[in-house]
Parts: structure tokens; C-alpha cells; sequence
């Protein structure tokens, strides 16, 4: 995971902090996290480890800004908008997640380096097969875009998971 | 109905199983939710009450969990709750939703799950010593028998879906609770922390997120859920574990060469006064149990087992102590009680 300051270096420092009831987390190289005050930070304090400590909390609110203009759109099936995803740090009901699809994804990336599940799957047979379906039209339609947009890191990230369902389809038949 | 508990002895606490000297117990965790249902902030308690009884339905019907008991804990105290609690059977968010909550607690409290908690289900296998691979099969086989009857909330490309994105994916939680006094002492723990860190695995106390690291026991668990599949990670967590019980293990022997007295004269010291204090804090006792464990992996001490070390841990906790008594024990009668149940472990052998 590359770091989210300076997008150079390898993030190696992985900061999680409930702030305002919001959970917010920073993925950080060791020099940009010095630069904001974090150096050793996760460690000093043996009684809580873990949690990190206050941070300058300016880097924090500024992340967590960064990404605030997903207008007033609204889950269908629990009314939930994305400030208040990001209010409670918590998704209101399982169409949250394709409401904001874009933005979740986005999300998981950072904070979990990925968002593409590769485990277990619904124990239903036919459900498997038919979102399995769905999902590689939807992943082949994100690929061509990727190409048109010169995005060649994306667009080859793209082609595993698609190569991970073929082979999944495969072995379904 | 009220707090059930079994005279039996939760099998974790039974210090069996591969390298229990270090490793206390190993737990996995799934996170699911019913589809149709909104998640825990949302919904309402009709809602939650309908999955409560679909799911209660279910369990027995197929008689998924041997020897089941029920509790909803809306019916506890709240020394009761606590209760729960320190054996490892809820979780602290499960207290906060007490109107609707409920735990199922299988034999030995071997698998368990709690229902309305911030995700509908938490499935839970828990195992004595280094055993991951028994608690992921456990877990999985209660986890495919409700989803052959119901339907849980799941997405082709980001997997199962839960209420906290840092759960989405897998929804597993894989920990080891894991001793480590040599590497304390040593001081080489924060380098281990550090460590373990970067590789996608964090750490905390004995209870959960924010609890305090005392008697050198630390929990270390998987905190990616996606974009590895369940073996996958519990293999990595299953790897570092190995490489952290070497490192324990070394550090332990370096210690006896370097400082044999010093270490001697601490477990021992321990020992003394964990048999004959007659008041004693909780804290205290963790940490005097942290230097006895120590003392009887190395083999110092014959005249107590591991799986005895185990059970006074749980034992003396608060909540324990006042279910013992039958009500809620002010702070320093609870003490003194302490003091009773610790000093009765001693002159059994
Ligand atoms: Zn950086
Ligand atoms: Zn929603």
C-alpha cells in the first residue's frame, strides 16, 4: 500500500482513530507520518496500544474533507447519505454498499488495500453463479474504461479479478 | 430467564492444545448480516426481534449448536452481563443493545453467537492453546447451516457485507490471546508490535478494542478482511503466531541465563503473595499471574498447572466474583472475595 501524503513510499504506518464519532484511518511512510507529529507515536503510550494517539488532528478532518462532495443522494432502502455514513463510520443496511459503490470501493482500498473479496461465497449454488455473471460484465465495462483513460495500473488490477471469476465461473460449470 | 452457566469448565480454559504455555486460546469470528434487514444503527426493534426469532428458529430446528443455551440479555443484571463478558461470550458493543441482544452459547462454550449486535450475527469458535484451524472449521460449519435457511447480505465483488467497512469481505476476525512476558521484560515487545503492524495484523489487550494490555497477554488478529480469502488469512496470522512464540521463547531463555535470580525471585515472589494475600485488586492478581505462568512454562513451579493459571485469570474477574456471591460486591468486599477464590486454587494440591 503506497503511502496517502506523498504517494511514493510504502506505507508501513497504519493509524486508526475514532474522532467525533467518526472512524477515520491514515495509511503513512514513516517520514510523512514524522512530519505530522506521529513519530513512534503508536508505541509511546503502552497502555492503549491500540489506538493511536491525537495526531495533529488538522491532517485527520483534512482527509476526511477530501472526500466530501458526494452530494445529497440517498440509500433507496435506509435513507442514509454518505455524510452520515461518514458521521457514524458505520453503513445504514446492505444497499448502502451499492448506493455508494464508488465511494466504498475507493474506501476499502485505502484502508484495507483492497476491494475485492476472494473468500467464501454464498453457500446457494444458483446465486453464485448469476452474481458471478453480473460481476464480470460489471468488471469488463470498468477495464474498457480504464483503457480509455490510459490508466494501465488500474486496467491491469482489473484484469486479475476478472481472470480470478473466469476461473471461478469455470469450476462453478 | 436468567444467567445459565454451565458447571463445566469452557473448553479454552483447559490449557490444551499446541504451545498453550504461550498461546491462552485462539478465536475466530464471522460477521453476518440477513439480507432484507437494515444494519444495527438503522433498523428497528421489530426488526430485531424478527431476526432473533428467525435465526432462534433455525438453530433449533436443525439443531445446529449441541447442547445449546439461550439468553437474551435484556432478562441479566448487569454484573451478569459482565459476567458474559470476561468469558469472552459478548462483546462490549453487544452490552450497549441490551434490549434486543442475545447469545447462544454452545458446549464448553466451544461455539457461541451473538445476535443483534452491531452486525446481525457474530458466529464465535474459540479454542485452548495455538488452534486456529479447529475454530475456523467450527465456525464455518454454524455459519453454512443458517445460510442454507436464510439469506445472508452478500455482494459479487466486495463479499459479505457488514455494518463497519473494516469488517466487509470475509467478515472474519481470526486472534490468538498469547502471553508475553520474555519479550516485555526484554523490552523487545514494541519492535515485535511494531512489526506485526505492517504486515496487515494489529493488536490489543485481553478485552478487546481499547482494553489495556495487563499480565503481558495481547490479543493479535487480522485486521484485513478482504482481497484474501479465509485460509489465506488465517494462515498469515497462523505464521506470524509461530514466529512470535520462537521469539518469546528465546527471549525467555536469554533471560534465565542473563538473570536467572532476578527472574526466580520475581515468580516467586508472585507466588507467595497470590497464596496468601487476603485482599487483592484484579490488577494486581493479573499481573502477579502473568510472573506464576512464567513461572510454570519454565517449569519452576510443579504444584500448578497451566490450565489452573487459566481458570484463576477468569475466575477472580469482577463480574465472576459477584456472580459467585449472588449480587453486585462493592469494591472492597469484592477484594477480599478475590483474595478467597485465588487462595483456594493454591491449597487444592
Ligand atoms: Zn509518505
Ligand atoms: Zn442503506
Amino acid at each position: 500500500m503506497k503511502c496517502e501524503k506523498c504517494k511514493k513510499s510504502e506505507a508501513s504506518i497504519h493509524f486508526t482513530q475514532v474522532k467525533d464519532g467518526k472512524v477515520v484511518s491514515l495509511n503513512l511512510c514513516p517520514d510523512c507520518a514524522e512530519k505530522f507529529g506521529m513519530k513512534g507515536a503508536k508505541f509511546d503510550s503502552s497502555q492503549q496500544p491500540a489506538f493511536a494517539p491525537e495526531a495533529k488532528s488538522d491532517v485527520l478532518s483534512e482527509l476526511v474533507e477530501g472526500k466530501s462532495e458526494a452530494g445529497e443522494e440517498k440509500c433507496p432502502f435506509c435513507d442514509n447519505t454518505l455524510d452520515d455514513i461518514k458521521r457514524t463510520g458505520r453503513l445504514g443496511c446492505g444497499q448502502c454498499y451499492y448506493t455508494f459503490e464508488k465511494q466504498i470501493d475507493v474506501l476499502l482500498r485505502r484502508i484495507q488495500g483492497s476491494s475485492f473479496h476472494v473468500g467464501r461465497r454464498s453457500s446457494k449454488p444458483d446465486d453464485q453463479i448469476y452474481s458471478d455473471q453480473i460481476l464480470i460484465r460489471e468488471l469488463k465495462k470498468k477495464l474498457n474504461e480504464a483503457v480509455k483513460s490510459e490508466d494501465y495500473e488500474k486496467a491491469a488490477g482489473l484484469r486479475d479479478e476478472i481472470m480470478v471469476v473466469e476461473k471461478r465461473l469455470e469450476v462453478s460449470k | 430467564m436468567a444467567l445459565l452457566i454451565k458447571d463445566e469448565v469452557p473448553a479454552w480454559l483447559k490449557g490444551s492444545g499446541e504451545h498453550s504455555d504461550v498461546v491462552l486460546s485462539s478465536r475466530v469470528r464471522l460477521a453476518r448480516n440477513l439480507k432484507g434487514y437494515q444494519f444495527s444503527p438503522r433498523i428497528s426493534e421489530n426488526q430485531e426481534e424478527q431476526i432473533r426469532q428467525e435465526v432462534l428458529s433455525v438453530l433449533e430446528r436443525e439443531k445446529a449448536i449441541p447442547a445449546m443455551i439461550r439468553m437474551d440479555l435484556k432478562d441479566l443484571k448487569s454484573f451478569e452481563c459482565n459476567y458474559l463478558l470476561e468469558e469472552h461470550l459478548i462483546s462490549n458493543d453487544l452490552l450497549t443493545r441490551r434490549k434486543s441482544a442475545a447469545v447462544v452459547v454452545g458446549e464448553a462454550s466451544r461455539i457461541s453467537m451473538m445476535i443483534n449486535e452491531e452486525d446481525h450475527l457474530r458466529i464465535q469458535s474459540i479454542a485452548s492453546g495455538f488452534d486456529l484451524d479447529s475454530c475456523w472449521q467450527e465456525a464455518e460449519k454454524l455459519e453454512s447451516v443458517i445460510g442454507r435457511n436464510l439469506q445472508y447480505e452478500f455482494h459479487a465483488k466486495l463479499g459479505y457485507l457488514t455494518s463497519c467497512p473494516t469488517n466487509t469481505g470475509t467478515g472474519l476476525r481470526a486472534s490468538v490471546l498469547i502471553h508475553l512476558p520474555g519479550l516485555v521484560l526484554t523490552k523487545e515487545i514494541q519492535k515485535v508490535l511494531r512489526g506485526i503492524t505492517q504486515i496487515g495484523l494489529t493488536f490489543r489487550g485481553l478485552y478487546g478494542e481499547g482494553s489495556e494490555v495487563l499480565g503481558n497477554f495481547f490479543q493479535i488478529s487480522n485486521q484485513i478482511t478482504i482481497g484474501k480469502s479465509e485460509r489465506e488469512l488465517i494462515e498469515h496470522l497462523s505464521r506470524i503466531t509461530e514466529q512470535i512464540i520462537e521469539h518469546e521463547k528465546n527471549a525467555r531463555a536469554i533471560l534465565f541465563k542473563d538473570a536467572g535470580h532476578y527472574i526466580q525471585d520475581k515468580v516467586w515472589r508472585a507466588y507467595g503473595i497470590l497464596e496468601h494475600s487476603r485482599t487483592i485488586t484484579g490488577e494486581e492478581v493479573m499481573n502477579l499471574l502473568s510472573a506464576v505462568r512464567l513461572g510454570v512454562s519454565m517449569k519452576l513451579i510443579k504444584e500448578l498447572s497451566v490450565s489452573t493459571i487459566n481458570q484463576i485469570l477468569i475466575y477472580s474477574q469482577d463480574a465472576h466474583l459477584d456472580v459467585a456471591a449472588g449480587r453486585n460486591l462493592d469494591s472492597t468486599e469484592r477484594d477480599i472475595h478475590r483474595a478467597t477464590v485465588v487462595r483456594s486454587y493454591f491449597n487444592r494440591n
